[in-house]
């Protein structure tokens, strides 16, 4: 009963919310001592007193043990907040670990466009994070992570749904092309070496 | 019915049941007496006397004169009842006969302290006089008494005549001591039992107490261990997460990170669109010039690499996985396909049979290559291309004539033979079916008719 999705909750990307997560971590997940005591009765107020809490991101370590940051991204999904928390949530930077949870979930049930939108501006973010894989610790930051995001197919042990191409969503006009923050740098240094060479930072339509 | 001290000898009740009673018969005489047949007479004598004695005394049941406490009402029997009571006059028998008894053996006392064997045996004999008479006067009151009793005296009579039992071995016994309270041995057990009972109730309660001191001691244990947080023995400190320790360096690192990520951005538009516009390209050109292009693509792909093999070396597959890392690593550049240590570099100087693949191994097999499979026969009809000249059945000058033009055609495919035959003899010797006569059993299974 306390594993069931709520009842109401939209149907992510066709499926069950929680089915984005495979069915054999999910029962790792249920099965473990931090969802059994501390996910127990989770509301969406309270899921961010815990995210709060967090400490490391990651998926299985060790062995098999899933991490307290991917208990709580099935926490989310099971209690579907709502859009705008989510993206509250991300766009706060008091909290950088809360932060990568609310990117994380957002990466799993938003629509390509929402995700293209709303991660690619936590690029700039270099915060350090600290990854438990395996044995022991390493060490990310916040960008790479995000990077990792949009270009890997699986991360922190759950299989990230498709997302469309960029330049597809540029063809369609629904996104500008990505403009960095090195852009005018780039820019810059560019036309300095060569300036008769066509620049190819600017994107053709 | 104790013998009572300071009683007097009541009389006994007139009428008695006759009962079996356990005690002695009339003229019964153990066996230890000495002299059975001197006593009898005796003792008849005795009871005579006895009788004619007792029967004039009067009827008085003696009830105990001391005020003895207990809690039941004490109240004072009325006259009437003595008389009738059964119960009552055998009281009053029964006090009668031990008064008479004391005043017999009062004089017996002295001697029991000295006790010679005739002593003993003149005590016996006075003991079986009396036993003797005894039931010579229980027999008269049993008369007396039929009419008015019921049956349940029985065992009262055996408890009287236990009691003339009990007496006389009484007399044998060391005189009762009165013990009191305290030094009564079942008292003191008793008191002893209490006292361990009591041992063990204290003990169990210091049990209880001790056992929940432990427990206490063991919650206050957990608690403890709870509120202190599991240290983590894992590599947790060398990994250190908090920002803004070299905010310079970190800006670098990020600066580097962020330009890796255009420049693959980038990488990736140039060749979408490259692709786009080689798309774009193909869709423009005519139907041949793509055909064209697709036979060059098709004849460089198949020259790749096949690797040289040398002849019959064993084949090593490359498999079909880790293809995305076979550019990048070096291990996987490696050549596959040179001969290892198990390969046999010059096959022709091992015997014919070793000159297989898997030689003696379970896997070998007879097979070879394919070539040597090959069993056409050269020499027929069928194996020799189609020459030119026998296209056209016939003699005619235009035949001739053409197959003279086409001469060159003729030395060619004479070439293509002995081509061909040098194939040939190159395998020929190893034709294992070279001493096989595929014709022999041929007509083994057709009927000689």
């Amino acid at each position: 009963m306390a594993n069931r999705t709520i009842s109401g909750a939209n149907w992510v990307h066709g499926q069950d919310p929680q089915h984005l997560v495979e069915k054999i971590i999910r029962e790792r997940i249920y099965d473990s001592i931090y969802w059994k005591e501390d996910c127990f009765g989770l509301t969406a107020a309270s899921l961010m007193d815990r995210a709060v809490e967090l400490t490391c991101l990651g998926g299985e370590f060790g062995n098999h043990e899933p991490t307290p940051f991917l208990c709580l991204v099935l926490k989310m999904l099971q209690l579907q907040p709502e859009k705008d928390i989510v993206i509250d949530l991300i766009k706060q930077e008091d909290f950088k670990y809360l932060r990568a949870l609310a990117a994380f979930y957002l990466r799993l049930v938003g629509s390509s466009k929402e995700i293209y939108m709303y991660l690619e501006p936590l690029l700039n973010d270099y915060r350090k994070l600290k990854v438990r894989v395996g044995a022991g610790y390493t060490l990310t930051y916040m960008d790479e992570f995000v990077d990792n995001l949009l270009n890997q197919i699986r991360v922190c042990d759950v299989i990230l749904p498709h997302l469309l191409q960029r330049h597809i969503l540029e063809d369609n006009d629904e996104l500008e092309p990505r403009e960095s923050a090195l852009d005018d740098d780039l820019e810059s240094d560019q036309d300095d070496k060569t300036e008769s060479s066509p620049s190819h930072q600017r994107s053709d339509d | 019915m104790s013998h009572r001290p300071g009683q007097q000898r009541q009389q006994r009740p007139t009428a008695q049941a006759k009962r079996y009673r356990a005690g002695a018969p009339k003229d019964y005489v153990s066996d230890s007496s000495d002299s059975s047949e001197d006593e009898a007479p005796l003792q008849q004598q005795k009871k005579q006397a006895a009788s004619s004695s007792h029967r004039t005394q009067p009827a008085s049941v003696q009830i105990a004169q001391k005020d003895v406490k207990t809690g039941i009402q004490q109240e004072a029997v009325s006259e009437q009842v003595m008389a009738t009571d059964r119960r009552m006059q055998r009281l009053q028998m029964a006090q009668q006969r031990a008064k008479a008894q004391r005043k017999q053996s009062s004089d017996d006392e002295e001697d029991e302290d000295e006790q010679d064997d005739e002593q003993l045996a003149r005590d016996r004999q006075r003991m079986k006089q009396r036993a003797l008479q005894r039931a010579q006067e229980e027999e008269m009151t049993n008369d007396a008494l039929e009419e008015s009793e019921d049956g349940e005296s029985s065992s009262e009579y055996e408890t009287d005549s236990d009691d003339s039992e009990e007496q006389d071995t009484l007399r044998s016994m060391p005189k009762p001591m009165f013990i009191p309270k305290n030094h009564r041995a079942t008292v003191l057990q008793q008191e002893q039992q209490k006292l361990e009972e009591e041992d063990r109730e204290k003990r169990l309660a210091e049990e209880l107490e001790s056992q929940r001191l432990q427990s206490h001691q063991l919650l206050e244990e957990e608690l403890k261990k709870e509120h202190i947080k599991p240290v983590d023995l894992e590599v947790e400190e060398d990994v250190d997460d908090t920002d803004g320790l070299d905010e310079q360096a970190e800006f670098e690192a990020w600066k580097v990170r962020e330009l890796l990520r255009i420049k693959r951005d980038r990488e990736r538009r140039i060749a979408q669109e490259k692709e786009q516009e080689e798309l774009e390209r193909r869709r423009e050109m005519p139907e041949e010039e793509r055909l064209k292009e697709d036979m060059e693509h098709a004849a460089k792909t198949r020259e790749k690499d096949k690797g040289e093999f040398t002849f019959m070396q064993k084949y090593y597959h490359k498999g079909a996985f880790y293809q995305d890392m076979a550019g990048k690593e070096e291990i996987f550049q490696r050549d596959y396909s040179a001969p290892t240590m198990n390969d046999v570099r010059k096959r022709e100087i091992l015997p014919e049979i070793m000159q297989v693949k898997n030689f003696g191994l379970a896997g070998r097999t007879k097979y070879t290559h394919l070539k040597d499979q090959d069993t056409t026969d050269r020499s027929s009809p069928w194996a020799q291309p189609p020459s030119k000249r026998s296209k056209h059945h016939g003699f005619s000058d235009r035949d001739r004539d053409r197959d003279y033009e086409h001469g060159r055609e003729r030395d060619r495919d004479r070439q293509y033979e002995r081509e061909r035959d040098r194939d040939h003899d190159r395998h020929h010797e190893r034709d294992r079916d070279h001493h096989y006569d595929r014709e022999r059993g041929r007509d083994r299974y057709r009927r000689r008719d």
